[in-house]
Protein backbone atom coordinates (compact mmCIF):
# COMPACT_ATOMS: atom_id res chain seq x y z
CA UNK A 1 0.00 0.00 0.00
CA UNK A 2 1.33 3.29 -0.90
CA UNK A 3 1.20 5.11 1.78
CA UNK A 4 3.33 8.17 0.46
CA UNK A 5 2.21 11.31 -1.18
CA UNK A 6 1.39 10.89 -5.03
CA UNK A 7 4.66 12.44 -5.60
CA UNK A 8 7.13 10.11 -7.18
CA UNK A 9 10.19 9.11 -4.97
CA UNK A 10 12.60 11.38 -6.94
CA UNK A 11 10.57 14.49 -6.91
CA UNK A 12 11.06 14.31 -3.16
CA UNK A 13 14.00 16.42 -3.43
CA UNK A 14 15.89 18.72 -0.41
CA UNK A 15 14.44 22.27 -0.11
CA UNK A 16 16.39 23.52 -2.94
CA UNK A 17 17.10 27.42 -3.79
CA UNK A 18 15.40 27.57 -6.78
CA UNK A 19 11.63 27.87 -4.81
CA UNK A 20 9.97 25.09 -6.56
CA UNK A 21 6.64 25.88 -5.67
CA UNK A 22 5.70 22.48 -4.73
CA UNK A 23 2.95 22.19 -1.60
CA UNK A 24 4.87 21.85 1.72
CA UNK A 25 5.30 17.68 2.22
CA UNK A 26 7.38 16.53 4.59
CA UNK A 27 10.54 15.98 2.80
CA UNK A 28 12.40 13.60 4.97
CA UNK A 29 10.94 10.59 5.85
CA UNK A 30 12.34 8.37 8.09
CA UNK A 31 14.57 6.26 6.36
CA UNK A 32 14.15 2.37 7.08
CA UNK A 33 15.80 -0.29 5.77
CA UNK A 34 13.59 -1.75 3.13
CA UNK A 35 11.44 -4.56 3.79
CA UNK A 36 9.95 -3.05 7.05
CA UNK A 37 7.11 -0.89 5.63
CA UNK A 38 4.48 0.33 8.46
CA UNK A 39 1.43 -1.68 7.05
CA UNK A 40 -0.50 -2.48 10.22
CA UNK A 41 -0.30 -5.62 11.33
CA UNK A 42 -3.81 -7.84 10.68
CA UNK A 43 -2.16 -9.54 14.12
CA UNK A 44 -3.30 -7.27 16.82
CA UNK A 45 -6.86 -5.77 16.00
CA UNK A 46 -7.46 -3.51 18.96
CA UNK A 47 -6.27 -0.05 17.86
CA UNK A 48 -5.00 0.99 20.99
CA UNK A 49 -1.78 2.29 21.60
CA UNK A 50 0.24 -0.91 20.89
CA UNK A 51 0.27 -0.39 17.13
CA UNK A 52 1.73 2.35 17.05
CA UNK A 53 4.17 1.66 19.86
CA UNK A 54 5.18 -0.93 18.25
CA UNK A 55 6.34 0.63 15.30
CA UNK A 56 7.72 3.01 16.88
CA UNK A 57 9.86 0.47 19.25
CA UNK A 58 11.01 -1.21 15.50
CA UNK A 59 11.98 2.25 14.41
CA UNK A 60 13.67 3.12 17.34
CA UNK A 61 15.65 0.02 17.37
CA UNK A 62 16.64 0.45 13.82
CA UNK A 63 17.68 3.82 14.30
CA UNK A 64 19.63 2.78 17.49
CA UNK A 65 21.66 -0.15 15.63
CA UNK A 66 22.47 2.50 12.64
CA UNK A 67 23.37 5.35 14.88
CA UNK A 68 26.12 2.70 16.58
CA UNK A 69 27.29 2.70 13.39
CA UNK A 70 30.08 4.92 11.83
CA UNK A 71 28.83 7.35 9.37
CA UNK A 72 30.89 6.29 6.97
CA UNK A 73 30.37 2.70 7.82
CA UNK A 74 26.62 3.68 7.16
CA UNK A 75 27.34 4.99 3.21
CA UNK A 76 29.16 1.78 2.64
CA UNK A 77 27.16 -0.95 4.28
CA UNK A 78 23.59 0.53 4.01
CA UNK A 79 20.93 0.21 1.27
CA UNK A 80 21.34 2.50 -1.56
CA UNK A 81 18.52 4.25 -0.32
CA UNK A 82 20.65 5.34 2.78
CA UNK A 83 23.62 5.79 0.84
CA UNK A 84 21.83 8.47 -1.05
CA UNK A 85 20.48 10.72 2.37
CA UNK A 86 24.27 9.88 4.41
CA UNK A 87 25.94 11.52 0.74
CA UNK A 88 23.35 14.56 1.66
CA UNK A 89 24.61 14.68 4.89
CA UNK A 90 28.32 14.66 4.45
CA UNK A 91 28.06 16.88 1.94
CA UNK A 92 26.49 19.58 4.25
CA UNK A 93 29.87 22.10 4.87
CA UNK A 94 29.33 21.87 8.54
CA UNK A 95 28.44 18.99 11.06
CA UNK A 96 24.99 20.37 11.21
CA UNK A 97 22.85 20.27 7.74
CA UNK A 98 19.16 21.02 9.63
CA UNK A 99 17.89 20.55 5.91
CA UNK A 100 18.31 16.65 6.57
CA UNK A 101 15.99 16.54 9.24
CA UNK A 102 15.80 12.74 9.84
CA UNK A 103 18.41 10.51 8.69
CA UNK A 104 20.24 9.08 12.33
CA UNK A 105 23.78 9.54 10.43
CA UNK A 106 23.11 12.94 12.06
CA UNK A 107 22.87 12.36 15.55
CA UNK A 108 26.38 13.94 16.46
CA UNK A 109 25.04 16.91 14.96
CA UNK A 110 23.93 19.11 18.43
CA UNK A 111 20.02 19.62 17.00
CA UNK A 112 17.88 19.27 20.72
CA UNK A 113 15.71 16.58 20.76
CA UNK A 114 16.50 15.01 17.44
CA UNK A 115 14.65 11.91 19.16
CA UNK A 116 12.88 9.00 16.89
CA UNK A 117 10.30 10.50 14.56
CA UNK A 118 6.83 9.75 13.98
CA UNK A 119 5.85 7.16 12.15
CA UNK A 120 5.24 8.51 8.17
CA UNK A 121 4.60 6.49 5.24
CA UNK A 122 8.02 5.91 3.62
CA UNK A 123 9.01 4.29 0.62
CA UNK A 124 12.35 3.24 -0.61
CA UNK A 125 13.48 5.86 -2.81
CA UNK A 126 16.03 5.75 -5.86
CA UNK A 127 18.93 8.57 -5.06
CA UNK A 128 17.93 11.85 -4.60
CA UNK A 129 19.66 14.46 -6.65
CA UNK A 130 21.68 16.40 -4.12
CA UNK A 131 21.11 19.69 -3.81
CA UNK A 132 23.18 22.61 -4.08
CA UNK A 133 24.85 22.38 -0.79
CA UNK A 134 24.19 25.24 1.78
CA UNK A 135 27.07 27.84 1.19
CA UNK A 136 27.33 27.89 5.25
CA UNK A 137 25.24 26.48 7.95
CA UNK A 138 23.78 29.85 10.24
CA UNK A 139 24.99 27.98 13.02
CA UNK A 140 21.33 28.67 15.02
CA UNK A 141 19.10 26.26 15.87
CA UNK A 142 15.55 27.49 16.37
CA UNK A 143 13.95 26.03 19.74
CA UNK A 144 10.24 24.28 19.76
CA UNK A 145 8.33 26.50 21.93
CA UNK A 146 4.70 25.03 20.85
CA UNK A 147 3.64 21.95 19.61
CA UNK A 148 0.08 21.35 18.69
CA UNK A 149 -1.65 18.08 18.41
CA UNK A 150 -4.79 16.09 18.23
CA UNK A 151 -5.58 12.34 18.96
CA UNK A 152 -9.02 10.50 18.84
CA UNK A 153 -10.12 8.66 22.03
CA UNK A 154 -12.55 6.17 19.63
CA UNK A 155 -15.50 6.98 22.23
CA UNK A 156 -18.04 9.32 22.95
CA UNK A 157 -17.89 11.34 26.34
CA UNK A 158 -19.62 12.71 28.78
CA UNK A 159 -17.86 15.42 29.58
CA UNK A 160 -19.61 16.37 32.58
CA UNK A 161 -18.88 13.31 34.15
CA UNK A 162 -15.43 14.04 33.13
CA UNK A 163 -15.42 17.45 34.69
CA UNK A 164 -16.88 16.32 37.81
CA UNK A 165 -14.64 13.48 38.35
CA UNK A 166 -11.46 15.30 37.26
CA UNK A 167 -9.44 17.69 39.85
CA UNK A 168 -7.31 19.09 36.75
CA UNK A 169 -10.67 19.66 34.24
CA UNK A 170 -12.73 23.18 33.56
CA UNK A 171 -15.90 22.64 31.73
CA UNK A 172 -18.14 25.96 31.34
CA UNK A 173 -21.12 24.65 28.00
CA UNK A 174 -22.23 28.10 27.63
CA UNK A 175 -18.50 29.63 26.68
CA UNK A 176 -16.95 25.99 25.03
CA UNK A 177 -17.86 23.00 24.20
CA UNK A 178 -15.37 21.37 25.72
CA UNK A 179 -13.34 20.15 28.81
CA UNK A 180 -9.96 22.15 29.09
CA UNK A 181 -7.50 19.79 31.19
CA UNK A 182 -4.52 20.67 32.14
CA UNK A 183 -1.14 17.86 33.56
CA UNK A 184 1.74 19.40 34.85
CA UNK A 185 4.60 16.96 33.47
CA UNK A 186 5.11 17.85 30.53
CA UNK A 187 3.33 20.45 31.35
CA UNK A 188 0.70 20.94 28.82
CA UNK A 189 -3.00 21.85 28.16
CA UNK A 190 -5.82 19.58 26.40
CA UNK A 191 -9.30 19.64 24.52
CA UNK A 192 -11.49 17.34 25.21
CA UNK A 193 -14.67 16.92 22.72
CA UNK A 194 -17.63 14.71 23.25
CA UNK A 195 -17.48 12.92 20.27
CA UNK A 196 -13.75 11.72 21.40
CA UNK A 197 -11.61 13.65 19.94
CA UNK A 198 -8.79 15.99 21.99
CA UNK A 199 -6.50 18.75 21.17
CA UNK A 200 -3.08 18.66 22.93
CA UNK A 201 -1.09 21.78 22.99
CA UNK A 202 2.06 23.19 25.08
CA UNK A 203 4.03 20.22 24.59
CA UNK A 204 7.89 21.48 23.76
CA UNK A 205 8.72 18.50 21.47
CA UNK A 206 7.02 15.63 19.52
CA UNK A 207 7.56 13.39 21.88
CA UNK A 208 6.65 15.38 25.08
CA UNK A 209 3.48 16.02 22.97
CA UNK A 210 2.78 12.58 22.50
CA UNK A 211 3.31 11.45 25.81
CA UNK A 212 0.96 14.30 27.42
CA UNK A 213 -1.62 13.18 24.75
CA UNK A 214 -1.49 9.81 26.59
CA UNK A 215 -1.40 10.84 29.59
CA UNK A 216 -4.55 12.55 29.36
CA UNK A 217 -6.03 9.30 27.28
CA UNK A 218 -5.15 7.40 30.02
CA UNK A 219 -6.97 9.94 32.52
CA UNK A 220 -10.24 9.50 30.45
CA UNK A 221 -9.73 5.76 30.31
CA UNK A 222 -9.65 6.13 34.33
CA UNK A 223 -12.88 7.86 34.51
CA UNK A 224 -14.51 5.10 32.73
CA UNK A 225 -14.50 5.32 29.07
CA UNK A 226 -13.37 2.80 27.15
CA UNK A 227 -11.10 5.35 25.45
CA UNK A 228 -8.25 4.32 22.47
CA UNK A 229 -5.21 6.39 21.50
CA UNK A 230 -6.10 6.57 17.40
CA UNK A 231 -4.88 8.89 14.83
CA UNK A 232 -2.10 10.79 17.14
CA UNK A 233 -0.96 13.64 14.51
CA UNK A 234 1.06 16.62 15.01
CA UNK A 235 -0.90 19.55 12.94
CA UNK A 236 1.65 22.67 14.05
CA UNK A 237 4.77 23.63 15.79
CA UNK A 238 6.15 26.37 16.64
CA UNK A 239 9.94 27.36 16.73
CA UNK A 240 11.82 30.53 17.21
CA UNK A 241 15.12 31.59 17.44
CA UNK A 242 17.29 34.67 16.85
CA UNK A 243 19.35 36.02 14.88
CA UNK A 244 21.18 38.44 17.01
CA UNK A 245 21.14 41.52 14.35
CA UNK A 246 18.98 44.33 13.81
CA UNK A 247 17.00 43.63 10.60
CA UNK A 248 15.64 46.79 7.78
CA UNK A 249 12.07 45.61 7.54
CA UNK A 250 10.84 48.31 5.53
CA UNK A 251 13.76 46.66 2.72
CA UNK A 252 12.88 43.32 3.54
CA UNK A 253 9.67 44.30 2.29
CA UNK A 254 10.66 45.63 -0.73
CA UNK A 255 12.78 43.40 -1.69
CA UNK A 256 10.12 40.25 -1.05
CA UNK A 257 7.16 41.90 -1.72
CA UNK A 258 5.55 38.64 -2.86
CA UNK A 259 5.85 37.07 0.39
CA UNK A 260 6.00 39.66 2.89
CA UNK A 261 3.55 41.51 4.56
CA UNK A 262 4.79 44.51 6.45
CA UNK A 263 2.27 46.87 8.32
CA UNK A 264 3.47 48.46 11.38
CA UNK A 265 0.22 49.76 12.30
CA UNK A 266 -1.04 46.67 12.26
CA UNK A 267 1.80 44.91 14.18
CA UNK A 268 5.50 45.58 14.73
CA UNK A 269 6.33 42.12 12.44
CA UNK A 270 6.86 41.22 9.12
CA UNK A 271 4.48 38.45 8.14
CA UNK A 272 6.71 36.08 6.17
CA UNK A 273 4.63 33.20 4.31
CA UNK A 274 7.43 30.92 2.50
CA UNK A 275 6.03 28.75 -0.08
CA UNK A 276 8.86 25.82 0.04
CA UNK A 277 8.86 24.85 2.96
CA UNK A 278 4.97 26.07 3.68
CA UNK A 279 5.85 27.57 6.67
CA UNK A 280 5.06 31.78 8.20
CA UNK A 281 7.63 33.68 9.61
CA UNK A 282 7.35 36.51 11.96
CA UNK A 283 10.22 38.46 11.76
CA UNK A 284 10.90 41.42 14.38
CA UNK A 285 13.21 44.15 13.76
CA UNK A 286 15.19 42.78 16.66
CA UNK A 287 16.03 39.99 14.71
CA UNK A 288 13.74 37.80 16.90
CA UNK A 289 12.12 35.18 14.49
CA UNK A 290 8.73 32.89 15.07
CA UNK A 291 8.35 30.01 12.77
CA UNK A 292 4.87 28.21 12.65
CA UNK A 293 3.00 26.17 10.42
CA UNK A 294 5.20 23.48 10.26
CA UNK A 295 3.96 19.81 10.86
CA UNK A 296 7.68 18.40 11.38
CA UNK A 297 10.32 19.57 12.60
CA UNK A 298 12.61 19.64 9.36
CA UNK A 299 10.01 22.25 7.71
CA UNK A 300 11.18 24.60 10.94
CA UNK A 301 15.02 24.21 10.22
CA UNK A 302 14.78 24.17 6.85
CA UNK A 303 12.95 27.33 6.58
CA UNK A 304 15.58 29.08 9.14
CA UNK A 305 18.24 28.10 7.05
CA UNK A 306 16.70 29.74 3.63
CA UNK A 307 15.68 32.67 5.69
CA UNK A 308 18.56 33.09 7.05
CA UNK A 309 20.95 34.41 4.16
CA UNK A 310 17.51 36.86 3.13
CA UNK A 311 18.36 38.32 6.61
CA UNK A 312 21.61 38.29 6.63
CA UNK A 313 21.31 40.49 3.43
CA UNK A 314 19.34 43.18 5.27
CA UNK A 315 22.31 43.33 8.12
CA UNK A 316 24.59 46.42 6.68
CA UNK A 317 22.71 49.59 7.92
CA UNK A 318 22.62 52.74 5.74
CA UNK B 1 -2.81 80.91 19.80
CA UNK B 2 -0.09 83.58 20.68
CA UNK B 3 1.51 84.99 17.69
CA UNK B 4 4.55 83.50 18.18
CA UNK B 5 3.31 80.07 17.63
CA UNK B 6 2.37 80.93 14.28
CA UNK B 7 4.86 79.22 11.44
CA UNK B 8 4.96 79.02 8.36
CA UNK B 9 4.13 75.57 6.84
CA UNK B 10 6.56 74.74 4.12
CA UNK B 11 9.42 75.07 6.93
CA UNK B 12 7.16 73.13 9.37
CA UNK B 13 7.01 70.46 6.39
CA UNK B 14 10.15 70.33 5.69
CA UNK B 15 12.05 70.25 9.09
CA UNK B 16 9.47 67.91 10.07
CA UNK B 17 10.55 65.36 6.72
CA UNK B 18 13.90 65.76 8.03
CA UNK B 19 13.56 64.85 11.11
CA UNK B 20 11.33 61.54 10.16
CA UNK B 21 14.17 60.29 7.87
CA UNK B 22 16.74 60.87 10.65
CA UNK B 23 14.20 58.64 12.66
CA UNK B 24 14.13 56.40 10.25
CA UNK B 25 17.62 56.04 9.71
CA UNK B 26 18.48 55.44 13.42
CA UNK B 27 15.94 52.87 13.78
CA UNK B 28 13.44 54.41 15.66
CA UNK B 29 10.27 53.75 12.65
CA UNK B 30 10.94 50.71 12.41
CA UNK B 31 8.27 47.77 13.87
CA UNK B 32 6.45 51.45 15.14
CA UNK B 33 3.54 52.99 14.55
CA UNK B 34 4.18 55.45 11.83
CA UNK B 35 1.50 58.45 13.37
CA UNK B 36 3.23 59.09 16.70
CA UNK B 37 6.22 59.48 15.29
CA UNK B 38 4.97 62.15 13.22
CA UNK B 39 3.39 63.97 15.68
CA UNK B 40 6.94 64.25 17.59
CA UNK B 41 8.22 65.21 14.74
CA UNK B 42 6.65 67.75 13.68
CA UNK B 43 6.64 68.77 17.62
CA UNK B 44 10.25 69.04 17.77
CA UNK B 45 10.19 70.88 14.20
CA UNK B 46 7.79 73.59 15.61
CA UNK B 47 9.92 74.18 18.57
CA UNK B 48 13.11 74.60 16.75
CA UNK B 49 12.01 76.96 14.10
CA UNK B 50 11.84 79.58 17.25
CA UNK B 51 12.78 78.29 20.02
CA UNK B 52 13.00 80.80 22.71
CA UNK B 53 9.67 81.01 22.69
CA UNK B 54 8.17 77.88 22.15
CA UNK B 55 10.27 76.00 24.33
CA UNK B 56 7.67 76.51 27.22
CA UNK B 57 4.91 74.76 25.41
CA UNK B 58 4.41 71.07 26.00
CA UNK B 59 3.86 68.40 23.63
CA UNK B 60 0.05 68.30 24.42
CA UNK B 61 -0.79 71.95 24.43
CA UNK B 62 0.94 71.61 20.85
CA UNK B 63 -1.43 69.00 19.75
CA UNK B 64 -4.58 70.87 21.17
CA UNK B 65 -3.27 74.00 19.67
CA UNK B 66 -2.91 72.10 16.58
CA UNK B 67 -6.38 70.25 17.11
CA UNK B 68 -5.01 66.71 16.46
CA UNK B 69 -5.41 64.15 18.93
CA UNK B 70 -1.97 62.90 21.22
CA UNK B 71 -0.79 59.77 20.72
CA UNK B 72 0.27 57.84 23.46
CA UNK B 73 3.33 56.75 21.73
CA UNK B 74 4.10 60.23 21.32
CA UNK B 75 6.14 60.85 23.92
CA UNK B 76 8.10 57.87 24.40
CA UNK B 77 9.30 58.71 20.33
CA UNK B 78 9.95 62.47 21.19
CA UNK B 79 12.41 61.50 24.18
CA UNK B 80 13.88 58.72 21.92
CA UNK B 81 13.96 61.77 19.09
CA UNK B 82 15.86 64.00 21.40
CA UNK B 83 18.09 61.33 22.55
CA UNK B 84 19.75 60.70 19.64
CA UNK B 85 19.67 64.32 18.57
CA UNK B 86 21.89 65.09 21.95
CA UNK B 87 24.13 62.02 20.47
CA UNK B 88 25.08 63.87 17.07
CA UNK B 89 25.36 67.09 19.39
CA UNK B 90 28.06 65.30 20.96
CA UNK B 91 30.70 64.94 18.01
CA UNK B 92 30.02 68.87 17.31
CA UNK B 93 33.01 70.74 19.16
CA UNK B 94 31.22 73.78 19.56
CA UNK B 95 28.07 72.08 21.22
CA UNK B 96 29.95 69.63 23.11
CA UNK B 97 31.22 72.20 25.28
CA UNK B 98 27.63 73.29 26.26
CA UNK B 99 26.76 70.25 27.77
CA UNK B 100 23.71 70.11 26.22
CA UNK B 101 20.59 68.25 28.11
CA UNK B 102 16.85 67.68 25.94
CA UNK B 103 16.11 71.17 26.45
CA UNK B 104 18.76 72.92 25.35
CA UNK B 105 19.86 70.64 22.40
CA UNK B 106 16.31 72.22 20.66
CA UNK B 107 17.80 75.42 19.71
CA UNK B 108 20.42 73.83 17.76
CA UNK B 109 18.78 71.24 15.44
CA UNK B 110 19.02 73.26 12.85
CA UNK B 111 22.56 72.92 12.70
CA UNK B 112 22.48 68.96 13.66
CA UNK B 113 20.08 68.65 10.92
CA UNK B 114 22.21 70.20 8.38
CA UNK B 115 25.14 68.08 9.13
CA UNK B 116 22.67 64.64 9.87
CA UNK B 117 24.21 62.45 7.76
CA UNK B 118 27.84 62.98 8.75
CA UNK B 119 26.61 63.46 12.25
CA UNK B 120 25.25 59.80 12.32
CA UNK B 121 28.08 58.51 11.06
CA UNK B 122 30.40 59.95 13.46
CA UNK B 123 28.19 59.93 16.55
CA UNK B 124 27.17 55.84 15.79
CA UNK B 125 29.02 52.75 15.77
CA UNK B 126 27.27 50.26 13.32
CA UNK B 127 24.95 48.60 15.41
CA UNK B 128 24.61 45.21 12.84
CA UNK B 129 28.69 44.34 12.50
CA UNK B 130 28.59 45.21 16.42
CA UNK B 131 26.43 43.10 17.74
CA UNK B 132 28.32 39.79 16.22
CA UNK B 133 31.68 40.61 16.96
CA UNK B 134 31.09 42.30 20.49
CA UNK B 135 30.83 38.44 21.90
CA UNK B 136 33.97 37.44 20.66
CA UNK B 137 36.28 40.78 21.22
CA UNK B 138 37.14 42.31 24.47
CA UNK B 139 38.17 45.95 25.20
CA UNK B 140 40.76 47.32 22.81
CA UNK B 141 40.69 44.72 20.43
CA UNK B 142 37.04 45.69 20.02
CA UNK B 143 38.36 49.21 19.88
CA UNK B 144 40.41 48.40 17.12
CA UNK B 145 37.35 47.21 15.10
CA UNK B 146 35.38 49.63 15.85
CA UNK B 147 38.22 52.05 13.66
CA UNK B 148 38.93 49.99 10.81
CA UNK B 149 34.76 49.36 10.49
CA UNK B 150 34.17 52.93 10.60
CA UNK B 151 35.02 54.92 7.40
CA UNK B 152 36.24 58.04 9.09
CA UNK B 153 38.76 57.96 11.60
CA UNK B 154 37.73 59.38 15.10
CA UNK B 155 40.23 60.70 17.18
CA UNK B 156 39.83 58.90 20.16
CA UNK B 157 41.15 61.33 22.92
CA UNK B 158 38.56 64.13 23.05
CA UNK B 159 35.69 62.17 23.02
CA UNK B 160 34.37 61.11 26.38
CA UNK B 161 33.10 57.70 25.17
CA UNK B 162 33.01 54.93 22.89
CA UNK B 163 30.36 55.75 19.82
CA UNK B 164 27.09 54.43 20.77
CA UNK B 165 25.68 51.60 19.03
CA UNK B 166 23.14 52.37 16.43
CA UNK B 167 20.15 49.80 17.32
CA UNK B 168 16.65 49.98 17.55
CA UNK B 169 15.59 50.65 21.15
CA UNK B 170 14.03 47.08 21.73
CA UNK B 171 17.68 45.97 21.41
CA UNK B 172 19.69 48.26 23.76
CA UNK B 173 17.42 47.84 26.67
CA UNK B 174 18.62 44.73 28.76
CA UNK B 175 16.85 41.59 28.31
CA UNK B 176 13.87 41.72 30.67
CA UNK B 177 14.48 37.99 31.41
CA UNK B 178 17.78 35.81 30.71
CA UNK B 179 16.96 33.69 27.57
CA UNK B 180 18.07 30.60 28.64
CA UNK B 181 17.88 27.81 26.55
CA UNK B 182 15.37 25.07 27.74
CA UNK B 183 17.05 21.57 28.96
CA UNK B 184 17.49 19.10 26.10
CA UNK B 185 14.42 16.54 26.97
CA UNK B 186 15.15 13.01 26.80
CA UNK B 187 11.71 12.15 26.51
CA UNK B 188 10.60 9.54 23.97
CA UNK B 189 6.70 9.34 24.34
CA UNK B 190 6.54 5.81 25.05
CA UNK B 191 7.42 5.87 28.69
CA UNK B 192 5.18 4.00 31.08
CA UNK B 193 2.37 6.22 33.07
CA UNK B 194 2.23 5.16 36.53
CA UNK B 195 -1.06 4.80 38.16
CA UNK B 196 -0.45 7.07 40.98
CA UNK B 197 0.39 10.00 38.39
CA UNK B 198 -2.75 9.61 36.98
CA UNK B 199 -4.90 9.03 40.20
CA UNK B 200 -3.65 12.63 40.84
CA UNK B 201 -5.82 14.29 38.43
CA UNK B 202 -8.79 12.34 39.88
CA UNK B 203 -10.60 13.70 42.57
CA UNK B 204 -11.67 11.35 45.38
CA UNK B 205 -14.90 9.78 45.65
CA UNK B 206 -15.79 12.25 49.06
CA UNK B 207 -14.55 15.11 46.84
CA UNK B 208 -16.88 14.30 44.40
CA UNK B 209 -19.71 14.41 46.80
CA UNK B 210 -18.50 17.64 48.46
CA UNK B 211 -18.27 19.08 45.33
CA UNK B 212 -22.01 17.98 43.78
CA UNK B 213 -23.20 19.48 47.32
CA UNK B 214 -21.54 22.81 47.15
CA UNK B 215 -23.02 23.00 43.61
CA UNK B 216 -26.24 22.07 44.30
CA UNK B 217 -26.20 24.43 47.17
CA UNK B 218 -25.00 27.44 45.48
CA UNK B 219 -27.72 26.92 42.35
CA UNK B 220 -30.64 26.17 45.02
CA UNK B 221 -29.84 29.42 46.59
CA UNK B 222 -31.15 32.74 44.73
CA UNK B 223 -28.73 34.84 43.41
CA UNK B 224 -28.29 38.08 44.71
CA UNK B 225 -29.20 40.72 42.00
Amino acid sequence: MDQNNSLPPYAQGLASPQGAMTPGIPIFSPMMPYGTGLTPQPIQNTNSLSILEEQQRQQQQQQQQQQQQQQQAVVTAAAAVQQSTSQQATQGASGQTPQLFHSQTLTTAPLPGTTPLYPSPMTPMTPITPATPASESSGIVPQLQNIVSTVNLGCKLDLKTIALRARNAEYNPKRFAAVIMRIREPRTTALIFSSGKMVCTGAKSEEQSRLAARKYARVVQKLGFPAKFLDFKIQNMVGSCDVKFPIRLEGLVLTHQQFSSYEPELFPGLIYRMIKPRIVLLIFVSGKVVLTGAKVRAEIYEAFENIYPILKGFRKTT
Amino acid sequence: MPAKYVEDKDKMLSRTLQLVELANETWLVTGRHPLPIITAAAFLAWQSLQPSHRLTCSLARFCKLANVDLPYPAASRLQELLAVLLQMAEQLAWLQILKLDKRSVVKHIDDLLQHRHLLIRMAFRDGTAEVESQEELQGQQQEQEEVEDNSLDKPKGKRPASPALLLPPCMLKPPKRIHSTSPVSTVTGDENISDSEIEQYLRTPQEVRDFQRAQAASQAAPNPP
